[in-house]
């Protein structure tokens, strides 16, 4: 146990929210001198690297390596507002780095942020952050807002995120829609015993941070995965979407045997679940448990799932289990698009949303097999994956993918 | 070109002028012979001279000299060696007579100020042996504020790495291979067994004779299992009574105090020695260029919850990085007897206490973080020289020791480098409050025995037993260690020396045996429970050096060892802190290979230059190596790398005059390359790569000028400069990234000044390092001191 607390403690997420649509929507080249920006993860700590590749070709063909080039930063990166924000919590500081009139990748002002364990993008192009307590030394946990416009944090309010008997939730996503925000969650205390019999997002109201509520959901179990934030969603129409895996890969130890592997909605401005929307992914054509959940426009996102039967290895997400499957779903009609052509992958680690980025109707995204680590394009229609970029150099996976546009 | 036949037939010529020679010496010449000695035995390459024929020679490896064919008269002889009082002798010979004397020579005080000796020394004498091995005296920088970790520094081919300031920890590097790679001995004996506060870089330079570095291929007298080379300190070991106290104060609050002693009772030959030291630094020097953090958020030095903060760059003094340590040893015994040449029990203690104010490198800044320790030792030694038979030599020393090591990790803050901090989810240095104890104790046994057959064959067996018990526990969480891992090596090294032609040609050849024997407790994903493992490993290692003088002062020599080095405690079980344990270990090898020349010239005695050279490589397998663990906060975890190469040359060029003048240049070029795993994803970005944080270029250049009697009888004035350059080198695997944020090419400039007074008994030294405060960098692009000022007083008197 207490080495998976060791393990567990290192991982820092990424998240990647609605923001980050509108750029994905862009046609490429719409802007003169966009760029697209990757990280390139090594397994090396914090010896992370962030590049600017001219063209998604680039993403598609022959290599790609640090190899003389490649800006050396730690943390994870983020895309929020025409930036890649690398939230690193190490002494050198978060950073968000954007393109200068040069389109040349810089470094902005450094900020201190500190045990982030969640965020998310804001609908306003801002970045929410909550600290949590790893060790479980203190339930009060902080919330941020970031303005990557301005490069300081804007707000902060501290809650105390506590059910009583020692118990505690701890944060695992968090997304912002229509003067809310959601924060999904696994309760716990501080041994790290873990519940997660039923659904719960607490509320706050955006942008006072103010504690409006706790709700729960008992037809399915708690959402997202540690460290992850690839747990909640929101899509074009601002509902926002959970996603409960009820996976040993996910993390969670004690399964309900009862209950199935889905996804719940919130409907837009709403402080309740939506009790006639449940999407049970376990009983559906995929017969699996869904792990993650990348929003690729309109009402639907792209999930990684792992077959009911292939669901034996604790933290398999993190680790190195390669019995995932990914398909497209569309969120509101429950319509199943299996992704072709991908072969039986990993999880991204702790990268978050922002490991997938979507224009022009396809989604590229770094998966890793046993043998390499590899970008695939996929057709969001047909779901048919083609095989693009290979990682070499030592990279162990791609943790982000952007496009950015030159600041003036 | 030199052919058997060639040999064979000067060996005959040799032997027929011999033989016509002694007929001659008989019939009507007379000869003078002799032996040179001084208080520890015969010397070596002392220069003899027949003042009225002005006819000089230098004794053997033996200590002897001849003069022959010589008419009856009389004569006087002069004796004359570097660091000892010059000795003239009438002697008056009769015809056909052959005069054997013995002549002692006595160390003169105030000449050991010269930096470099003039004449072959002992420790030329083993430069120019078959070994790459480096030999530095230190009576020369007795006066200085030197250690020894700085001396050795300046040596070709290593390099010390430091955290910074006084006491932190430093990593010792012989032609590439590093850390726990290299052994360090003191007269023989593991240094370890002295405990943790015992490191090269706080023992004052008093405490050394001199040093000896061994580069890649180590004797099998320094019985152990050095992979990349060995360093044996050579203490006093003469029977003169004497008081040596030296203290020395500095910038950044450095006070620094030795005192060595011996009371040696002539009558019965009972000695006490007495040695100890006391080191205190605040070690608060400046920083420059690191982050720090501003805001309206910041109350006293707390970051709070209201308002928001940022970073800022600014220099900023170290402030939680104090170190404090103490030595004390006595030693009591006889010498001199007809049963022990020296039966010496001896017991000391270590002590320290240490602020930790960075991880590994400096973006880790820690301000409450500590560790403290220390460590008691008793020892008995024992030597004798012809036991039982001529020629027999025999030594052994046993020694117990237990070390505590004790680090607190109990602070949730996060700090900054102006001294500011946050709350932290977790403490400074790992993910768990801790108060780590570390506990090991630890027997050493070596026994050595030598025999010389005669002038020209000779064999050396060594033993060694090491065995460590490791303890580590939180004594948050519990008050022992259930389960402690032990390791016991058993090292036996046998080797067969030959000097052929009249030492003309000299080889060693040897073979060792490396015996391991673990004992730890691991957890079994079979069966789901922690078990205890008992395992053994043997592994045979080989090796030989060779000598050989071209003509008279030109030599070329050559080393190959098939050297293992079996893993340590500390690498194994970790250190419950920093280093995290890795039971799967495997020891490392590595074909070691060295090829060098020198030439050495005096000319009138005047003038002395030697030059060396040195190629080297090395191929190690199973490489063990130091890994950043992934972890909310980096540590450290050893692995095994597959195959490192390493490869390199280096040269030296050291040139005297008189007393007055000495100067050494030289430069070091080394490759370290990682061959490990290249269809391994994870090892993809290291094949082929240099090893970080390796320098790869660097030099010194040191210059010595003094002169005798300038202020006033039996004074001396001496000024020394040195210039040390690395050039730049990664700080991590070559290659990768765009951006340079290697560790920069650095020209460090050092100086002292120092006064003797009464034949040494009073000296007082200035010395400023780092002279043009240069920003000066270390591994992980660690910032060391900048400009720093001492002053040495040293006190040193000697009786017969």
């Amino acid at each position: 146990m207490k080495t998976t607390k060791s393990f567990l403690s290192l991982m820092v997420i990424t998240a990647l929210l609605f923001s980050c649509k509108k750029d994905k929507t862009e046609k490429s080249g719409d802007i003169p001198g966009s760029r697209y920006v990757i990280g390139y993860q090594t397994d090396t700590w914090n010896a992370n690297y962030m590049l600017a590749l001219d063209s998604i070709q680039q993403l598609m063909t022959g290599t790609i390596d640090m190899t003389g080039k490649g800006i050396e930063q730690g943390g994870s990166y983020i895309p929020v507002a025409n930036t890649m924000f690398a939230c690193d919590n190490e002494v050198e500081g978060a950073a968000p780095f954007y393109l200068n009139s040069a389109s040349q990748l810089i470094a902005g002002n450094r900020v201190f942020i500190e045990s982030t364990y969640a965020y998310g993008v804001t609908d306003d192009n801002k970045l929410l952050i909550i600290g949590a307590s790893w060790e479980g030394s203190s339930t009060s946990n902080e919330l941020m807002i970031y303005d990557p416009a301005q490069q300081i944090i804007t707000s902060r309010k501290f809650n105390d995120f506590s059910t009583g008997n020692e118990y505690f939730d701890f944060p695992t996503g968090v997304t912002v829609s229509d003067g809310k925000v959601y924060v999904s969650g696994f309760n716990r205390n501080a041994d790290w015993d873990m519940k997660q019999d039923k659904a719960f997002i607490r509320i706050y109201d955006y942008p006072s941070l103010n504690f409006i509520s706790r709700i729960e959901d008992t037809r399915t179990t708690a959402i997202g995965m540690y460290y992850t934030n690839t747990g909640i969603i929101r899509t074009a129409s601002g509902n926002v979407y959970t996603f409960s895996s009820n996976s040993l890969a996910a993390g969670y130890e004690m399964l309900e045997a009862s209950k199935n592997s889905g996804i719940l909605r919130i409907n837009k401005g709403q402080t309740s679940f939506d009790a006639n929307y449940f999407f049970d992914i376990q009983a559906s054509s995929l017969k699996g448990k869904v792990l993650a959940a990348y929003p690729i426009g309109g009402e639907k996102a792209y999930i990684v799932y792992v077959p009911s039967e292939k669901d034996n290895l604790l933290w398999g997400f993190l680790f190195d289990s390669y019995e995932f499957k990914s398909a497209i779903v569309d969120l509101p009609t429950k319509t199943i698009t299996p992704v072709t052509g991908l072969p039986l992958h990993g999880g991204d680690y702790y990268f978050g949303i922002g490991s997938l980025y979507a224009e022009n109707g396809k989604a590229y995204k770094a998966f890793k097999t046993n043998t390499e680590v590899r970008i695939y394009g996929i057709d969001l229609k047909t779901g048919i994956a083609t095989a693009g970029a290979l990682i070499t150099g030592g990279g162990t996976d791609i943790s982000a993918i952007t496009k950015l546009s030159p600041k003036n | 070109m030199l052919t058997w036949n060639n040999i064979g037939f000067k060996l005959q010529l040799i032997a027929m002028l011999s033989f016509f020679s002694l007929i001659t010496t008989a019939q009507n010449f007379s000869k003078i012979s002799g032996q040179v000695k001084d208080q520890q035995g015969s010397m070596v390459q002392v220069s003899v001279q027949l003042k009225e024929l002005a006819k000089s020679t230098q004794t053997d490896k033996d200590g002897k000299f001849v003069f022959e064919n010589l008419k009856a008269g009389n004569y006087t002889l002069i004796v004359s060696y570097i660091g000892y009082q010059t000795l003239q002798k009438k002697v008056s010979v009769q015809t056909g007579e052959v005069l054997n004397l013995t002549l002692m020579l006595e160390e003169s005080s105030t000449q050991m100020q010269m930096v470099t000796v003039i004449g072959k020394t002992k420790t030329q004498e083993l430069r120019e042996s078959g070994f790459a091995v480096n030999t530095i005296e230190t009576k020369q920088f007795a006066n200085t504020n030197t250690n020894l970790s700085q001396l050795l520094n300046k040596s070709t081919g290593v390099k010390v790495r430091e955290k910074g300031g006084v006491g932190s920890d430093f990593e010792f590097s012989i032609n590439g291979l590093s850390g726990k790679q290299i052994k360090f001995f003191i007269d023989g004996i593991p240094l370890e067994i002295l405990g943790t506060a015992m490191s090269f870089n706080n023992i004052p330079v008093n405490l050394a004779e001199s040093i000896e570095v061994y580069k890649g291929v180590v004797p099998v007298s320094l019985g152990s299992d050095a992979l990349g080379g060995a360093v044996n300190i050579i203490t006093n070991r003469n029977t003169k009574n004497y008081v040596d106290f030296s203290t020395t104060y500095g910038s950044f609050n450095t006070n620094k105090n030795a005192l060595s002693t011996q009371f040696v009772d002539k009558k019965n030959g009972l000695t006490l020695r007495l040695n100890g030291f006391t080191n205190y630094s605040d070690n608060n020097y400046k920083m420059i260029g690191v982050r720090g953090i501003t805001g309206d958020n910041i109350v006293g030095n707390k970051i709070t919850i209201d308002g928001t903060s940022e970073f800022i760059t600014l220099d900023a003094e170290r402030f939680h990085n104090r170190y404090k340590s103490a030595f004390g040893q006595a030693e009591v015994g006889v010498s001199n007897k007809s049963y022990a040449d020296a039966l010496f029990a001896n017991f000391s203690y270590t002590g320290f206490d240490q602020q930790l104010q960075t991880g590994t490198d400096q973006r880790n800044v820690y301000g409450m973080a500590t560790r403290h320790g220390h460590s008691l030792n008793a020892g008995l030694r024992y030597s004798k020289r012809n036991l039982f038979v001529k020629g027999l030599d025999a030594n052994t020393y046993w020694g117990y020791s237990k070390d505590i090591s004790i680090v607190t990790d109990t602070a949730r803050r996060k700090y900054y480098w102006n001294n500011i901090y946050a709350y932290s989810d977790s403490p400074e240095m790992g993910s768990f409050f801790t108060i780590n104890n570390l506990t090991r104790p630890h027997i050493i046994g070596r026994t050595n025995v030598s025999y010389k057959i005669n002038n020209e064959h000779s064999f050396n067996l060594n033993y060694v037993l090491d065995g460590v018990e490791n303890n580590t526990f939180n004594e948050l969480v519990t008050t022992s260690d259930d389960n402690p891992g032990l390791v016991r090596k058993n090292i036996v090294g046998l080797a067969y020396q030959q000097d052929l032609f009249s030492n003309k040609w000299s080889n060693v050849f040897f073979t060792k045996y490396y015996g391991l024997g673990l004992k730890l407790n691991k957890y079994s994903s079979a069966t789901a429970v922690y078990e205890n493992i008992s395992s053994s490993d043997n592994s045979l290692g080989y090796g030989l050096s060779s000598r050989y003088y071209v003509i008279k002062d030109f030599g070329v020599k050559f080393s190959f060892e098939k050297a293992y080095r079996l893993q340590e405690a500390s690498e194994m079980f970790g250190d419950g802190v920093n280093t995290i344990a890795n039971l799967d270990l495997k020891p490392e090898h590595s074909y070691n290979l060295n090829l060098g020349t020198f030439y050495s010239k005096t000319l009138n005695h005047n003038h002395q230059l030697f030059i060396e050279a040195n190629g080297f490589l090395r191929y190690a397998k199973d490489f063990i190596y130091a890994k950043v663990y992934q972890s909310n906060t980096p540590r450290t975890i050893y692995e095994n790398l597959d195959k490192i190469n390493i490869s390199g040359a280096e040269a030296e060029i050291r040139y005297n005059y008189k007393n007055l003048l000495s100067a050494t240049v030289n430069a070091s070029y080394q490759k370290s390359i990682s061959f490990s795993s290249a269809n391994s994803t994870s090892n993809e970005n290291t094949y082929n790569k240099r090893l970080p944080n390796q320098p790869w270029f660097f030099g010194n250049a040191d210059l010595g000028i003094g002169k005798n009697d300038l202020i006033g009888k039996d004074t001396r004035i001496q000024f020394n400069w040195s210039t040390n350059f690395i050039h730049w080198y990664y700080r991590t695997w070559e290659g990768l990234g765009a951006v340079i944020d290697d560790i920069p090419s650095q020209t460090i400039h050092n100086a002292s000044l120092t006064s003797s007074f009464q034949k040494s008994k009073y000296n007082i030294s200035l010395e400023c390092n780092n002279l043009t405060n240069q920003l000066a960098y270390d591994n992980f692009k660690l910032q060391k001191e900048g400009r720093a000022f001492y002053v040495k007083l040293r006190y040193f008197i000697s009786k017969n």
